[in-house]
């Protein structure tokens, strides 16, 4: 029998690794914490912050992404549209959570995603208090460190891993009808 | 020559700038919108060649501002691209079967959406 929570901590550190890459940001996973000693880092308040919350079967909590600055100062763009990097963390959140849930649909779990935020620093330290904290990640980059974290309820019991092909379209695919 | 104007939906700045940026190098005119109800109206007074949909977004979702657009005689005909993060088979199929023309997975390489644009654009 597989152990799920090995799975999902693959699952969500590869899934970070990739989304980076694709940005043109080279990150390297420094730590993965189980759920009984999980902590957030606290906010220094000069990382961007990204929440955004999912509920499926078996299944339910919030993303948190941070990112420093000087990370997102390393992207690339054009200069006459510039975004902010309160908008690019909370659409990089976005990405990283559709990432992992594509993962997990090989093993049987559906989650919906909600929309994107920017939490303040209270509603990471409420974040940080909570008991149901199941995992926390950081990504060392030549900037600084990300954090990833994971806050909420899930039944690995729900995991029933397919080894048949799913035939789903992956990130980047574009599929013309 | 008409102008081609381009539609992008989406409730990230960060996609409708990268978008804007990459299509307007091409010669593509670029219109606009945060959500679903803001593309309807924009849709309502723009002759566009093309709208470029996102999926989840608050008012408006993309899958139901393509379904109206659609049922719209006047926007019938004008290609829709949805570009999401989703890949759940049963969206896609709602939105083939509403009329989009395709659907693609971000984050998507610019050049990529740049040259689909361009050859849906142009067999019109």
């Amino acid at each position: 029998m597989q152990d799920t929570r090995a799975v999902l901590h693959t699952i969500i550190q590869g899934s970070t690794v990739d989304l980076f890459h694709t940005h043109g940001v080279a990150v390297a996973p420094v730590s993965q914490i189980a759920r009984a000693t999980a902590t957030l880092e606290a906010p220094t308040g000069s990382e961007l912050l990204a929440s955004i919350t999912f509920v499926g079967r078996g299944c339910t909590g919030t993303l948190i992404l941070s990112v420093p600055e000087e990370v997102f100062a390393l992207l690339k763009q054009d200069p006459a549209r510039p975004y902010t990097g309160r908008d690019w963390t909370r659409e990089a959140s976005n990405q990283l959570l559709g990432r992992i849930k594509n993962r997990l649909a090989q093993f049987q779990i559906s989650i919906q995603s909600g929309l994107p935020s920017t939490p303040g620093r209270d509603a990471v330290e409420r974040l940080r208090g909570r008991s149901n904290l199941f995992a926390a990640y950081g990504f060392r980059t030549l900037r600084g460190r990300i954090n990833v974290a994971l806050g909420g309820d899930i039944d690995h019991s729900m995991f029933v891993y397919s080894g048949a092909p799913l035939n789903l379209a992956s990130e980047g695919d574009i599929i013309l009808f | 020559m008409n102008e081609r104007k381009v539609l992008i939906v989406d409730d990230s700045e960060t996609i409708r700038q990268q978008v804007a940026s990459a299509l307007e190098h091409a010669g593509f005119n670029v219109v606009e919108a945060a959500d679903g109800v803001d593309g309807l109206e924009c849709a309502g007074v723009n002759d566009l060649c093309m709208v470029i949909l996102d999926v989840n977004m608050p008012r408006l979702n993309g899958l139901e501002m393509l379904e109206r657009l659609k049922s719209d005689p006047r926007h019938a005909k004008v290609p829709v691209l949805m570009l999401t993060t989703e890949v759940q088979q049963s969206m896609i199929e709602r939105a083939k079967k509403a009329g989009a023309r395709g659907w693609m997975i971000k984050p998507v390489k610019m050049d990529q959406l740049v040259s689909t644009v361009t050859k849906l654009t142009s067999v019109q």
